[in-house]
C-alpha cells in the first residue's frame, strides 16, 4: 500500500491541526494527499515545491482548494503550514507510486537538496532517493523468461512429432498449429528480452568507453583540455546524461568525478556553468521551474541575450540565486537530472 | 470553525516595545518575521477547534500545563507574555499572539493602574480545553507558536484522584510538551508538601497511562513559587524531586527535566522564566515515522555502486 496510511499521516499532522482529528476528517486529509499524488506531471514540480515551503501563494491556495475538493478542513485564509504538511505527504506518496511521476517526484526533491532546500518532512528526501535508486534498478532489471521456459519447447516438439496410433481420426491428431504458435511467441519473448539486455549493455559499455577514453565527444578534446572549468562540468552533464538510462545510477557521480578530475570538488559558479551550458545548447528542460534551476536560467539568458539582466530576474520571478557557488560535481549531477527531467515531463 | 484571528498589514517599521504597566499593544510588530502578516488578539483563549487554525498557520507547540487549582499555571503563563512588554526576551522576540486581549485581561490585577494592594491572577474555571497563544521569533526571525493550556485545576486534582485523563484532558493525546507543577507554597508547610508531591507522582502515574500523554513529550516537573522556598526546603525539595524524575523516567517518559521558577516574586524580579520558554521553543528533532520498504537488490555493481569517493 502507498504510503502514507491514515495513522503515519495522524502523526505528521500533529503539530499543523491542534485538535484529534476525526476518522472522517483523517479520511479527508489522506484524500487529499492521494490527489496531491495524482497531478499531471508538470504540477508534481508544483507539489514537491511546496513540500519545501517555496511555492507561491497561488499555489499554496491551489493545492489548499485540491485538498476542499477532498472535504479536508482547511481555512480560508493562514493555512501555509497545514497545506505544507499535506504536500509533502503527497510528495511521498508520489515518491512511492512508482512510474514516472515517482522518478519526476524524486529527481524534483533531489534539485530542492541542490538548492539547499530543506523538506517539511525527513521523510521526502529518503522516499525521494529511495524511488530514484528503486527506478534505476528497475529500469535495468534482467528478465529471465528464458530459463524457465524454453526447456519446455523440445517437448513441445517431441509431443508433436509422435506418431498418432492406427485409426486415429484427423481431428485428434496432434496440432501442429498450437506447437508452432507457442514456439513462436516464445522466440518473440526471447526477441523482446535480448534487445533490452543489449540495450543494457549499451549502456554499460558506452559509459565504460566514454570513462575510459577520457575525451569529450562534443568537443573532441581530452578532458584536460576542455575549457574554461564551466564548459568541462556543462560537457560532463551533457554527455553523461545522453548516455544514460533514466534514472541514472549512483555510479554516474563517479564517472563525472573521473571526466572532472581535479575539478571534481572545487565550487564554481552556477552562473557561468549556465552560461557554458546555453553555449554548448545542452538539451535541458523546457519548463521554466525553482525546482529547474540551470534550464529555467538558460532560457532567461536566452531572452535576455548578452545582459546580464536574465540572472536578477531567475532571482526575483523564480527564487534561483545563480550567484551560489557549487562544487562541479553536484553541478554536472544537478545538470544531468534537469535534462532528466525534461524528457520526463 | 471560524477564524479568529483579523490579519493586519504590519507597519513598515517596527513598534517599539511597550512599557511595563502599559495596555497591551493593539498592532504586534513581527520583526524579521517568515511573512508580512501579524494577528490581533482575541479577548478570548483560544477553543481547541479555534487553535487549529493557529497550528494550521504556522504549525504549533501544543504545551500541557497541569496543576492544581492556585499552584500558579495561569500566573506562569501571563508572566511569560508579560516579559515582552520590555522588548526581546531570552532570545526571542514577540511576534504576535490570536489572544493578546486574553493575556491582557488577567494581567491586569497585576497591574499597578488596576487599582489592587497587591498583583493578583484571577483563577480559570472553565472546564472546556482552551488555550492562549504566543507567537515568538527567533534571533533568524524564525517563528515559533506556542499554544499553552489554560486549564481549570481541579481537573487535575481528578486525574490524581483516579478519572481517567482522555475524559478529563483530552487534549493530553495531544500535547507536545508537559509542565507539572508543584506549588512552592505546598512545599514551605511541612503538613501539605509530603500530599504535593505524591499528587504530582499521581499525576505523571495517570499521564504516563493508556490515553495519557505522548511518553516521547518532553515532560518538566516546575517547582512554582520558588522564591518562597528557604535552603532548607530546597534541599528537602531537590532530593525529593529526583525521586519524582526517577519515577517518570521508569513510567517511560523519555525526556524528563525539572525546574524551579519565580514567575511573580514581590519584591523581585521574576526568576527561570528564561529557561520555561527555551524549554517550550526548543524544536524536538522530526524523526521519521516511516522508512522506504527495503527490496532486494540486484547486486549488479553498475545498478547498486559507486565510483571512488562519491
Amino acid at each position: 500500500m502507498p504510503e502514507p496510511i491514515a495513522e503515519t499521516l495522524a502523526v505528521w499532522l500533529r503539530d499543523v491541526v491542534a485538535t484529534v482529528p476525526d476518522t472522517d476528517t483523517i479520511k479527508a486529509f489522506l484524500e487529499s494527499v492521494a490527489l496531491g499524488a495524482k497531478c499531471s506531471e508538470p504540477q508534481v514540480l508544483d507539489v514537491v515545491a511546496l513540500a519545501h515551503r517555496v511555492a507561491s501563494k497561488e499555489k499554496v491556495e491551489w493545492f489548499a482548494d485540491l485538498a476542499r475538493s477532498k472535504n479536508a478542513p482547511i481555512p480560508a485564509v493562514g493555512n501555509e503550514a497545514l497545506v505544507t504538511r499535506l504536500a509533502a505527504a503527497s510528495t511521498v506518496r508520489l515518491a512511492t507510486s512508482g512510474g514516472n511521476a515517482a522518478i519526476i517526484a524524486g529527481l524534483a526533491t533531489q534539485s530542492a537538496a541542490f538548492l539547499g532546500l530543506a523538506p517539511d518532512l525527513p521523510e521526502v528526501a529518503t522516499f525521494a532517493d529511495d524511488a530514484i535508486v528503486k527506478a534505476g534498478d528497475a529500469v535495468r532489471t534482467r528478465a529471465l523468461s528464458y530459463e524457465p521456459t524454453a526447456p519446455k519447447v523440445p517437448g513441445w516438439v517431441d509431443q508433436a512429432l509422435v506418431p498418432p496410433a492406427e485409426g486415429t481420426p484427423p481431428s485428434e491428431r496432434p496440432d501442429w498449429e498450437t506447437t508452432a504458435i507457442a514456439v513462436a511467441e516464445q522466440l518473440d519473448d526471447l526477441a523482446v528480452e535480448i534487445r533490452k539486455r543489449l540495450a543494457l549493455l549499451d549502456e554499460e559499455y558506452n559509459l565504460l568507453w566514454w570513462s575510459h577514453a577520457g575525451r569529450s565527444l562534443t568537443a573532441d578534446a581530452a578532458w584536460g583540455d576542455v575549457a574554461p572549468p564551466a564548459r568541462r562540468v556543462a560537457l560532463v552533464g551533457h554527455e553523461l546524461a545522453k548516455q544514460t538510462r533514466i534514472p541514472a545510477t549512483a555510479m554516474v557521480d563517479g564517472l563525472a568525478a573521473v571526466a572532472l578530475g581535479d575539478l571534481t570538488a572545487k565550487h564554481l559558479d552556477l552562473a557561468d556553468v549556465v552560461v557554458a551550458a546555453r553555449a554548448e545548447n545542452v538539451a535541458l528542460a523546457a519548463a521554466e521551474h525553482l525546482l529547474l534551476p540551470i534550464s529555467t536560467a538558460v532560457a532567461q539568458a536566452k531572452i535576455y541575450n548578452e545582459d546580464d539582466t536574465w540572472k536578477k530576474v531567475v532571482k526575483t520571478v523564480h527564487g534561483i540565486d545563480v550567484g551560489k557557488k557549487e562544487p562541479a560535481v553536484a553541478i554536472a549531477r544537478q545538470l544531468i537530472r534537469e535534462q532528466h527531467l525534461g524528457k520526463l515531463l | 470553525m471560524s477564524d479568529p484571528g483579523v490579519p493586519v498589514e504590519p507597519p513598515d517599521d517596527v513598534v517599539e516595545a511597550p512599557q511595563a504597566g502599559e495596555p497591551a499593544p493593539e498592532v504586534v510588530a513581527a520583526p524579521a518575521s517568515d511573512e508580512g502578516w501579524v494577528g490581533l488578539g482575541g479577548a478570548q483563549s483560544l477553543t481547541w477547534e479555534e487553535a487549529d487554525f493557529v497550528a494550521a498557520r504556522h504549525g504549533a507547540t501544543i504545551v500541557l500545563v497541569a496543576g492544581n487549582q492556585e499552584s500558579g499555571k495561569t500566573t506562569l503563563l501571563l508572566q511569560l507574555w508579560a516579559q515582552f512588554l520590555r522588548g526581546s526576551f531570552a532570545g526571542y522576540r514577540f511576534a504576535g499572539s490570536e489572544t493578546l486581549d486574553a493575556f491582557d485581561d488577567r494581567h491586569y490585577p497585576c497591574r499597578v493602574d488596576s487599582g489592587n494592594r497587591y498583583p493578583l491572577t484571577e483563577h480559570t474555571t472553565d472546564t472546556d480545553t482552551r488555550f492562549l497563544h504566543l507567537c515568538v521569533a527567533d534571533a533568524t526571525g524564525k517563528r515559533q507558536a506556542l499554544l499553552m493550556t489554560d486549564l481549570w485545576g481541579d481537573l487535575f486534582k481528578d486525574i490524581a484522584i483516579g478519572a481517567k485523563v482522555a475524559e478529563r484532558v483530552p487534549v493530553a493525546s495531544k500535547a507536545d510538551k508537559t509542565m507539572v507543577i508543584i506549588d512552592g507554597e505546598d512545599i514551605v508547610d511541612h503538613t501539605r508538601r509530603e500530599a504535593a508531591l505524591r499528587n504530582a507522582k499521581l499525576l505523571i502515574g495517570a499521564f504516563a497511562s493508556e490515553g495519557g500523554l505522548r511518553l516521547d513529550a518532553p515532560l518538566m516537573l516546575l517547582l512554582s513559587k520558588s522564591d518562597v522556598l528557604n535552603a532548607d526546603d530546597k534541599d528537602w525539595y531537590e532530593a525529593k524531586v529526583t525521586n519524582l524524575v526517577e519515577f517518570a523516567e521508569a513510567s517511560g517518559f523519555t525526556a524528563v527535566e525539572k525546574h524551579r521558577v519565580a514567575a511573580r516574586p514581590p519584591d523581585a524580579d521574576p526568576e527561570g522564566l528564561e529557561g520555561v520558554l527555551e524549554w517550550m521553543c526548543a524544536r524536538e528533532e522530526r524523526l521519521p515515522v516511516i522508512e522506504p520498504e527495503r527490496t532486494p537488490r540486484s547486486g549488479r555493481v553498475f545498478t547498486t555502486g559507486r565510483m571512488g569517493v562519491w
